[in-house]
């Protein structure tokens, strides 16, 4: 649905993106994260049609951007960062512009129809001034599909609402998949896009990384299981280590983080040989890796600076404790 | 429906709930409408003799020449032909200070409020958008001077001798309001756009914008000192001027308000 292709924008000499290629699929929520000015913004707005590429291509739904902007803008539906609502109008009349605009057939119905499904009907003749956050935030959402589009780009649609519309927003987006619309997430939020999206692209200006949450944790931090015992001996360890599937050992207090290719079908050839050399085993668990480490072990092999402690860090907090 | 239509309907729906916006409009509307009357009752009432001044007498000499009628009228009338044709310039002003207010209100606001970017990802063309936001302000500025003219004309006829308005809506006098009103009005509009680009509220863009009111100020100063009278020749020379004035004005406007320097230039 969305092709681009080295894409680039560069503004007065600064690069804002570089080279960006990727390719959305029809139906699917595509993540795009990346710190601060790392050109997230510039992708959506280039893919709106709102600001046109310095070099490279973007095509979306067969139209590319720069020649057939008209057509794209038609097609897309877009929540930018802030909602930029008509505070003095009401929410019925700032859906009606937005339908008029988009040519959308039966105004009265479309917007009816989102006012209904945001539950913003019963507040339809209320000023949006009046609103609360959540509910400027669910009104941009109707107001980005008043006119059907195929493709969404939502821009930090959760940004600054509490949990409770947070959980309503992002609800919202899953049920839009289902209708099959294809849908770019712009998010600070790794929980978000953990929970959301089929893929993610880790952006900072240019690509870092692209592919399924899954994908990334084995590829950056392979596959550990994390078996905690009565007490860990040398003769455990040394049996553990002596097994030719185990790819590598640590041990923390009594717990053992044991990395391996295919837990699936070596875990029970594990848990064996443990029982063999009298381990009294407590737990046996995969060990996760949340989006947000992924996300920061990518920023940070890419020379940014990590947020999460390091490793030492972790064990010097540790021995002071 | 046309976008440029949408946008006129959005724009007027906003502007109606915008109470100070109305307010500062129709406050010197009614301050030029009202202040001339005031003038020619008062003035000889506080000041029996004084009101006929150095001033109003260079003036009266003035109009004598240009119109050699007004030799044989009575002083007091003169002057309340001098009033009210300087309050006429003054109605000038109302397109100006509306068009301004509007056009600065509706941008920099739109800018302000972080509005203008999903309005420029619908389909609209930035010459559609500009169109609307050019119509939103000139056409209520120009309404509001023409209504407030067609008031003074009454308020003329109920409260001034019979002589006064022919010598008030004259062809300087309709030319003024009708011909160089709204050219003034779209020349404030345009500056108001270009302002706005760099604007980051609308008070600074309206304070810069108001450097308009100057030109008819002077005018208004030098009528009054009584070093000229503004005749119709030269109202329709200051229309061609200001004409011309639009189109740059305009075109600039223009290639200012395209989608990408509104968003990433305009700050």
């Amino acid at each position: 649905m969305i092709t681009t292709r080295a894409l680039t924008k560069v503004y007065d000499g600064t690069v804002a993106v570089q080279a960006l290629t990727m390719e959305i699929r029809s139906g699917e929520i595509f993540g795009l994260l990346g710190p601060n000015g790392a050109g997230k913004t510039t992708t959506v707005r280039m893919l709106a049609a709102l600001i046109s590429p310095t070099s490279g291509e973007a095509v979306i739904a067969g139209y590319r951007v720069g020649e057939q902007d008209a057509a794209i803008r038609r097609l897309v539906g877009i929540v930018t960062e802030a909602p930029g609502l008509y505070e003095r109008l009401s929410a019925r009349e700032n859906l009606e512009i937005y339908a008029k605009l988009y040519g959308v057939s039966n105004v009265a119905r479309q917007v009816e129809k989102y006012l209904r499904l945001l539950e913003l009907w019963d507040r339809r003749d209320d000023p949006v001034g009046t609103f609360s956050k959540g509910m400027k935030q669910k009104l941009a959402l109707a107001r980005a599909l008043v006119h059907e589009p195929k493709v969404l780009l939502l821009d930090e649609p959760t940004s600054g609402l509490d949990p409770q519309m947070t959980k309503v927003v992002r609800e919202f987006i899953a049920d839009l998949k289902g209708q099959g619309r294809t849908i770019l997430l712009c998010t600070h939020n790794l929980d978000e896009a953990e929970r959301l999206c089929d893929r993610i692209l880790v952006l900072k200006t240019r690509p870092i990384a692209l592919d399924t949450p899954q994908a990334l944790r084995r590829r950056l931090f392979g596959r550990r299981v994390i078996v905690t015992l009565e007490a860990v001996t040398d003769r455990i360890l040394e049996r553990v280590r002596a097994l030719d599937f185990v790819l590598d050992v640590q041990q923390e207090d009594r717990r053992l983080l044991i990395a391996l290719s295919d837990p699936e079908r070596q875990n029970p050839i594990l848990v064996r040989a443990l029982v063999e050399v009298g381990a009294a085993i407590r737990f046996l668990t995969e060990e996760e890796h949340s989006l947000e480490e992924i996300y920061l072990r990518l920023i940070e092999e890419d020379g940014g600076t990590s947020v999460l402690p390091s490793a030492s860090d972790r064990a010097e907090a540790s021995s002071a404790r | 429906m046309s976008p440029v239509l949408v946008i006129l309907q959005k724009e007027w729906a906003d502007l109606r709930r915008h109470r100070l916006l109305m307010l500062s409009m129709m406050a010197p509307a009614v301050v030029f409408l009202l202040l001339p009357f005031a003038l020619v009752i008062l003035v000889p009432l506080l000041d029996p003799s004084g009101w006929n001044d150095r001033n109003v007498q260079r003036m009266a000499e003035l109009l004598g020449r240009a119109e050699p009628d007004l030799r044989r009228v009575d002083p007091l009338l003169v002057f309340h032909i001098y009033i009210f044709r300087q309050f006429t310039l003054m109605f000038l002003l109302i397109p100006i200070l509306g068009a301004l207010s509007i056009a600065t209100y509706s941008i920099v606001g739109e800018k302000q409020n972080r509005t203008l970017e999903p309005l420029l990802a619908t389909p609209i063309r930035t010459t559609e958008l500009l169109w609307g936001k050019s119509l939103a302000a000139a056409l209520p500025a120009t309404l509001l001077t023409w209504i407030t003219f067609g008031l003074y004309v009454l308020l003329m006829r109920a409260l001034s001798p019979a002589e006064v308005l022919p010598h008030v809506v004259n062809p300087v006098g309709l030319s003024l309001i009708f011909l160089i009103g709204p050219l003034v009005a779209i020349l404030s509009l345009g500056l108001g756009v270009i302002v706005s680009s760099r604007a980051k509220d609308p008070r600074t863009a309206q304070q810069i914008g108001v450097l308009l009111i100057l030109p008819i100020m002077a005018l208004f100063i030098m009528q009054m000192r009584g070093f000229f009278l503004l005749r119709a020749r030269w109202v329709w020379l200051g229309a061609a001027v200001l004409l011309a004035l639009d189109v740059i004005v305009l075109k600039i406007g223009a290639r200012l308000f395209q989608r990408e320097t509104i968003l990433t230039r305009w700050t």
